[in-house]
């Protein structure tokens, strides 16, 4: 699969640096690494449960589920992290987000493997997100947030999709 | 004469309104002399209740002088003055009886001398100003929206909205520009646009759209019957309104001309003239000017353009004003004097214009809005999303109502008390279903309202005489197909009034009655909806029919056509039976646009006919849009939907049907001809198929003519299903249409025939 890096990043936030970053996140677990998404994104989290597979999907594309009547895609992002194939273990969950989307407000699952906590993350904890050349790309994090000895991973949740697998959505059309 | 000594004074008093400024104390002055002299009149020879209005309007004058009003009541205290003066004319001038006058509430006739009314009354404004702010706007108020901030709270206006509140328009004291004269260059449209907020200009266009439809109807009624008051009046208002709030969002010119139409209703509804010939049809005309402004005007919202003056208005104004006074003598003198209002207007222009108001606001304005506001359905406009949530929370909540009565532990423990409530609990249910999928339908009314208008533009136009008659316009449908089946009708109707229904001569020839007719008819029928036009012209001709398909090259002579697969064929496309092209119908294009049309609504189309008697052609098309019949299949462990329509036939193959190309793609052989065969788990990448043919079934499905086989596991089932779209993200995905909730609460994939023969076909 192909992945076009996605020159869109917002630009508001490099400017203002990481006290942009400061605020609450919810914090998770996809294998063995924690991730954190912005509170004011998340709309609900939800129990793991059956999804449609939609055919012709990049792998990153899980499906779809019924959110109490309205059909939302469900993102996997173990297989786009590298963190290898695994099932689902019973603790696992989908966090709902709202993403823009062409000026529009849509609902977007995210499967992961563990919830852990809503955290504070203050300025001091913050760290720019690192960069490891082209091999990783590392567009649709915003940062990396330092809590004791744990590292959060910041997501940019409107970047994860990133425009590459939007394109192959939209070649499949 | 008395009353002309009276009439002097009035006019007197209406133009010591008109220049005075609340700044200068002696032309303030000058209308209490001239109230107070009015007043002293009036006590001794006019009715109890005319001397008390003047009485309490120079009271409010006094009170300005004094400085006992605050500044910001000033100008609407003024307006209050103005309007009863308005009121007198109306009451000396025009002669309307002295009950019917309407006082502004604010003069609190009641109690003259309490000022305190005066203030409770501006007082309230900010009450009506919160209903602006309301985001579910009930229609009857939308004129709220309109007004500017200091207009005072007049309470008349929640009782008769329409009219009342367009009367506080003319009383404001911005220059509203509706009363002067329309051969002065309006100023230049492209400021104004930028000026009037876009979200009013919205408004205005889909407000004003309403009105002139309904004036349509109304117009045409009145044409069969040029004396029914009810229709004038309904006319009257849609224009009246129409001015009303033109006027406000600067527009002059549909303001101008809706001001024209409306004087000449206006002398209709005195009765002074009669709507017949010359008269109604500038009146139609002006209805379909504004139609063309008001598209304009949204073009050029639209795309930000600049909007342009339309020379046409010019031209039909001057041509309703030659037959408002051709028609009427002293018409002129009123023509006349209102000239000379005018310009004193212009003169004194920013300032309030009420003194000749009563000149266009007869009588029974107000109390005729009262008695159809009765009448009026209340609407409620709402988001269309939060519809459609509804809609899925109910289905929703329907899937997981019947989850809890269905779960073990419920099973155990239920007793006669708990099952009552579940039952009870069950119909509310059912109740919020039904509701949730009726909210959505419309009357086909407005739409074969747009139809009778059609009619009877093109019966003038080919000179014919048709009557169209209609029935079942409170059919209910989807309100997408109701708007998605007006382009079709205009067709059909077009296509009976030019090919179907003969000229009067010809029908005295063949002893028909020299009235053609047409009829429009919808009705229910298993679940769908059909709608019928059916003409008494002349009927489809096979033989032409089929000569003239096979001069064209549609079909070949040796072909044994039925008589329906005859008829049929006006339907392909590059057929026009008209002789002669004309302006009408007749390009060649037409049936065929219908028909692709209805069956884009998941619809058919088919005509019957006789020859000499007429033909029928009737359009059937699902209520809603949003449900389909749905095959459902299975394959691996992943279910899919068919939509029943594009199945043509699905069996199970036998091996021997099969033949393979270069041993790799595969054929079927239906009815001798061979169609292509593929395997849906190999064009989707699905697991744990059936990979051998003869466990499997074929389907074989159709779309645009072409066909293909598609190989499945089983089916499981047919059922109603519900279209969901599947979001921003992954909207369009090839060879699928959407999502439907499954009665497991799933979703299921439904296939979309055209993108899955396509992506078949690209491999």
């Amino acid at each position: 699969m192909t992945v076009l890096l996605d020159n869109s990043k917002d630009t508001d936030r490099s400017t203002s640096g990481l006290a942009a970053l400061v605020g609450k996140y919810l914090t998770f677990k996809i294998g063995h690494e924690m991730y954190g998404l912005e509170i004011s994104k998340i709309q609900e989290v939800i129990k793991i449960m059956d999804i449609t597979r939609i055919p012709k999907m990049p792998e990153s594309i899980r499906g779809v589920i019924n959110l109490r009547g309205k059909v939302i895609p469900v993102v996997e992002l173990r297989t786009k992290f590298n963190l290898g194939v695994e099932t689902e273990c019973d603790r696992a969950c989908i966090v709902v987000v709202q993403i823009t989307r062409n000026d529009r407000q849509v609902a977007m699952g995210i499967i992961i493997d563990e919830i852990l906590e809503v955290r504070n993350i203050e300025e001091n904890q913050l760290e720019e997100a690192p960069s490891f050349g082209t091999d990783i790309n590392t567009d649709f994090i915003f940062g990396i947030g330092k809590l004791g000895k744990n590292v959060v991973i910041l997501l940019d949740i409107e970047n994860v999709l990133s425009q590459g697998e939007l394109n192959i959505i939209n070649q499949v059309k | 004469m008395n009353d002309n000594t009276i009439l002097i004074m009035i006019e007197e008093a209406a133009e010591a309104i008109v220049f005075a400024d609340p700044m200068d104390l002696q032309s303030l002055a000058l209308v209490h002399t001239k109230l107070t002299e009015l007043n002293s009149l009036v006590e001794l020879q006019s009715s109890e209740r005319v001397a008390e209005a003047t009485m309490a309007a120079a009271c409010l004058i006094e009170k300005i002088i004094l400085g006992e009003i605050s500044d910001l009541k000033i100008q609407s205290t003024l307006d209050t003055v103005s309007k009863t003066v308005a009121e007198l004319q109306a009451i000396f001038r025009d002669g309307r009886s002295i009950l019917d006058a309407q006082f502004p509430e604010e003069l609190g006739l009641d109690s003259i001398h309490n000022h305190q009314n005066v203030e409770e009354v501006a007082d309230n404004f900010p009450e009506s100003k919160m209903i602006n702010d309301d985001v579910i706007e009930v229609e009857s108020n939308n004129y709220e929206m309109n007004k500017s901030d200091n207009l005072k709270g007049d309470s008349e206006r929640v009782e008769f909205p329409l009219e009342t509140t367009d009367e506080s328009f003319l009383g404001n004291e911005e220059p509203v520009g509706i009363q002067e004269p329309y051969d002065k260059k309006v100023k230049s449209q492209r400021i104004l646009l930028e000026k009037c907020d876009s979200e009013l200009l919205g408004e205005f266009i889909l407000e004003s759209t309403e009105h002139l439809e309904s004036a349509d109807t109304h117009l045409l009624t009145l044409e069969a019957a040029p004396d029914n008051d009810e229709s004038i009046n309904a006319v009257f208002r849609a224009f009246h309104s129409i001015k009303g709030v033109a006027g406000f969002l600067f527009l002059d010119e549909i303001g101008g001309l809706a001001h024209e139409a409306e004087n000449l209703l206006d002398k209709a509804r005195q009765k002074r003239i009669l709507l017949t010939g010359d008269s109604i049809d500038v009146i139609f005309e002006s209805a379909d000017l504004m139609k063309t402004l008001i598209a304009a005007i949204e073009q050029a919202m639209v795309s930000k353009k600049d909007l342009y003056t339309n020379e046409k208005v010019e031209v039909l104004v001057n041509r309703i004003k030659n037959i408002s006074e051709g028609k009427f003598d002293n018409k002129k003198v009123t023509e006349a004097d209102r000239q000379i209002q005018n310009f004193v207007l212009d003169e004194s222009s920013e300032d309030s214009l009420e003194c000749n108001i009563s000149q266009f606001e007869p009588e029974e304005s107000v109390s005729q809005t009262a008695q159809s506001a009765v009448a009026l359905k209340e609407t409620i406009k709402v988001d269309a999303y939060r519809l459609d949530r509804l809609v899925d929370l109910i289905g929703e909540l329907v899937v997981s109502e019947s989850m809890i009565r269905q779960s073990r532990e419920l099973q155990q423990n239920k007793s006669a008390n708990l099952n009552r409530q579940l039952v009870l609990q069950q119909k509310i249910t059912r109740n919020l279903q039904e509701l949730g999928t009726n909210l959505r339908m419309v009357p086909v009314k407005s739409t074969f309202g747009k139809m009778a208008r059609l009619v009877r533009d093109l019966a003038k136009k080919s000179q014919k005489k048709i009557t169209l008659t209609m029935a079942g316009e409170d059919t209910e449908l989807d309100k997408t197909v109701v708007q998605k089946i007006g382009d079709p009708l205009v067709h059909m109707i077009r296509n009976s009034v030019d090919h179907g229904i003969e000229s009067p001569q010809d029908r005295i020839q063949v002893k028909k009655s020299e009235n053609g007719t047409i009829e429009l008819h919808a009705f229910h029928k298993g679940g769908n909806v059909f709608i019928e036009i059916r003409d008494d012209g002349r009927g489809l001709d096979p033989q032409k029919i089929l000569d003239r398909a096979i001069e064209r090259g549609l079909v070949s002579a040796e072909n044994n056509l039925s008589e329906i697969e005859i008829l049929n064929l006006v339907f392909q496309p590059g057929f026009s039976t008209a002789e002669k092209v004309t302006e009408i119908s007749g390009r060649g294009v037409g049936m065929d646009v219908v028909k692709r049309n209805i069956e884009q609504l998941r619809g058919q189309v088919e005509v019957k006919s006789t020859v000499g008697k007429g033909s029928v052609f009737s359009m059937r098309v699902p209520l809603t849009l949003a449900i389909i019949d749905g095959m459902i299949v299975q394959v691996g462990c992943e279910r899919y939907i068919f939509p029943t329509l594009s199945i043509t036939k699905t069996v199970r193959p036998d091996p021997n049907d099969i033949s393979t190309v270069i041993n790799r793609g595969e054929m079927y052989c239906l009815h001798d001809h061979h169609i292509p065969l593929f395997r849906l788990y190999k064009l989707f990448n699905i697991e744990n198929a059936r990979t051998e043919l003869d466990e499997g079934l074929v389907i074989v499905i159709e779309d645009e003519g072409k066909q293909i086989a598609i190989m499945v596991d089983e089916l499981l089932g047919q059922q109603q299903i519900v279209i969901k779209s599947l979001g921003e993200v992954l909207n369009g995905t090839c060879g699928i249409a959407g999502g439907a909730i499954m009665s497991d609460g799933q979703v299921g994939v439904i296939l979309d025939i055209n993108g899955l023969i396509k992506l078949a076909r690209s491999r």
